[in-house]
């Protein structure tokens, strides 16, 4: 059933050679065993301590409320793409109104495409 | 294995029976037992998955060949077949219905867990089933007049579904403007109908591309049905300008559902490529003429593409809410298939473009669609989870899952690596594609297409910060319940699959897909 031969065809044959993912995960897989050796030689009597490894906040335990939100990441890529996003953005207004206007705008570009050129 | 003679000469049709079949049975076993949808919800949908399988054996073994099942003809009935409601799969097809197999088996144990405090589970899990239904007949006939009824119960069981959760108003408003959108897309989809039934008497797909054929190609009001699909099926598919309603409906969906209505918004594409390949790109041997010159139509399809990926992917980084994020992305996506096969239609006309690069384009793009319906179905599980323990969906809300949903944390760097093209997973095998082709046919889409993957990768990384890493939350949430680990499982399974065989799964289901668009005599058997 389903014509499997088990004559598996490994690469992905494109204009620019042939891409291989399974020799990629076994070479990440090398680096991986690699590091873990390295890793391995540390230091073995470490003992994990409290607050180890936290960012420092004035010696006091890392608020929850020190985090960095979600809207503020990008901050600058928004600020900078201000003229884009400010038209784009204002485009997406909720309004069905404006999702159907949208939608003939589209088709009748369309269809005007299709018959005129 | 051996398959039933039963099951082998019938799959075409129990493909769609099965879930429909357990659509009806499921409110009435509903009344017994509040628990007992679930059940067979599931066992309705695995077989269908399962006929699928036989169907595509069937497929496969004779491609380019569609598998041709006409309901209620006797052989020797003197009924011509073509008048009759048929079913054409072909290899494009089986992928589409492969696609849907997969998600609607995960999305239903997904939800087991997920609903499991709601009431009307037995509402949901027939709606589940209908939008099955829809989505398996849109892909399997060959009759555009039933692709429009599948398409209309595909759209009326999703806007059930996205206003499920009836104690948030937004949930409502969601489904109201995506009922609004598919209705009038279905006026404007049966006015196109209506067209070809005008010109030429008949609704079978092949026949009416014979019948336009015999015409001496596509005539004005053929154009004009032509304007209406694309417009229709872009819309269906979530493509830019026609995208509005998406992010609302995809958002407001409850967890699984979004995962559904990936798959189910991609039947949308699955009707433009078959509109313009096996009616508009059907090749007359005895003229040596398409029915249209497609490279407008193909240059159409790679602005909406264009637009898409642009568009979907800078309106996804300024999201806050995961899902609406997640939902523009999906948008974003979309533009890399209707930019691979876009191109595809393009140089249809031209063989030796065809052949030099037009096909591998046409091979990334059908390949990111199913690559697309893993991982997004994945992430919107994975945001599912997320909201179910947190009761909210603001980024701004969340830090540090990362230390207790371990699992999800785990499912939602799979998806997100594949999403943004990061080798080796599959999202980089079909893209890799994409860009090659794509780069020779316009060097500066192709340059557009990979800032597009850098910035889905930028804003997945905002949400993994956002919500996986930084300080354990005061109130840490458990990770997802078993039901719903088992449904994201199943997706991450496939996607590593596909991610570590991509010349097996391009091979053995995305070569036959591009045959089936490439041999314009197949639909309706002609």
């Amino acid at each position: 059933m389903f014509g499997l031969n088990f004559d598996i065809k490994l690469g992905l044959d494109t204009d620019g050679g042939t891409w291989t993912a399974l020799l990629f995960a076994l070479m990440a897989l090398v680096a991986f065993i690699i590091a873990y050796a390295i890793r391995s030689r540390g230091i073995k009597g470490h003992k994990e301590r409290e607050h180890v490894g936290e960012p420092f906040y004035f010696g006091n335990i890392v608020p929850s409320s020190a985090w960095v939100k979600s809207g503020n990441v990008y901050w600058g890529f928004v600020k900078a793409m201000e003229r884009y996003y400010r038209p784009v953005r204002g485009e997406h207004t909720g309004n069905a109104n404006d999702y159907i206007s949208w939608m003939v705008v589209a088709m009748t570009a369309i269809i005007l495409m299709v018959v005129f050129l | 294995m051996m398959v039933p003679e039963f099951f082998q000469d019938h799959a075409p049709i129990l493909v769609v029976i099965l879930p429909l079949l357990g659509a009806f049975l499921t409110p009435l076993i509903g009344k017994a037992s509040s628990r007992a949808p679930r059940y067979v919800a599931a066992l309705f949908l695995l077989g269908s998955l399962a006929m699928v399988a036989v169907l595509a054996d069937k497929v496969w073994s004779q491609s380019p060949i569609p598998v041709v099942y006409t309901l209620g003809a006797h052989s020797g009935s003197g009924i011509n077949p073509v008048f009759r409601i048929q079913l054409v799969v072909d290899g494009l097809g089986v992928l589409m219905a492969i696609i849907m197999g997969i998600v609607s088996t995960a999305a239903v144990l997904y939800s087991w867990s997920f609903i499991d405090k709601y009431s009307g589970q037995d509402k949901y899990y027939t709606l589940l089933q209908l939008t099955a239904v829809g989505a398996y007949g849109m892909v399997l006939t060959g009759d555009i007049f039933n692709l429009f009824v599948f398409f209309e119960i595909s759209s009326i069981a999703l806007c059930g579904l996205v206003a499920f959760r009836t104690e948030r108003g937004e949930s409502f408003e969601a489904a109201f403007k995506y009922m609004l959108y598919s209705t009038i897309s279905g006026v404007f989809l049966l006015f196109a109908i209506g067209i070809f039934y005008g010109e030429y008497g008949v609704l079978n797909m092949g026949v009416i591309s014979e019948a336009m054929s015999s015409a001496g190609g596509a005539s004005v009001l053929d154009k004009i049905a032509l304007g209406l699909l694309v417009t229709v099926f872009s819309l269906k598919a979530g493509s830019v300008p026609m995208h509005m309603a998406t992010p609302d409906a995809y958002s407001e969906a409850p967890g699984g559902i979004s995962a559904i209505f990936v798959a189910a918004s991609q039947t949308g594409l699955y009707a433009l490529f078959r509109t313009s390949f096996t009616i508009y790109g059907h090749y007359n041997p005895n003229t040596g003429a398409f029915n249209l010159d497609t490279y407008t139509l193909g240059w159409i399809v790679v602005i909406l593409g264009v637009l898409s990926m642009f568009i979907g992917v800078t309106m996804a980084l300024v999201q806050k809410d995961i899902k609406r994020l997640m939902a523009y992305h999906a948008i974003s996506q979309t533009g890399y298939m209707l930019l691979g096969v876009g191109v595809g239609i393009a140089v249809l006309s031209d063989p030796a473009k065809m052949t030099a690069f037009g096909v591998d384009a046409m091979r990334g793009g059908i390949f990111h669609i199913i690559n697309h319906a893993l991982y997004k179905g994945l992430l919107f599980l994975t945001a599912g989870a997320v909201f179910y323990r947190l009761q909210t969906r603001n980024l701004n809300e969340m830090h540090g899952l990362g230390h207790t949903m371990r699992f999800t944390t785990v499912f939602f760097m799979i998806g997100a690596l594949a999403i943004a093209g990061m080798p080796p997973m599959n999202g980089f095998s079909s893209k890799l594609l994409i860009y090659e082709s794509v780069y020779q046919f316009n060097p500066i889409i192709a340059v557009i297409a990979m800032l597009v993957s850098v910035l889905t990768l930028a804003s997945f990384v905002k949400v993994f910060y956002s919500a996986f890493l930084g300080p354990k939350p005061e109130n840490p949430p458990e990770d997802a319940p078993t039901s719903m680990l088992i449904g994201m499982t199943i997706l991450v399974a496939v996607i590593i699959v596909f991610s570590l065989f991509p010349g097996l799964v391009v091979e053995r289901l995305i070569d036959p897909a591009v045959r089936a668009l490439l041999f314009p005599w197949l639909a309706g058997g002609v």
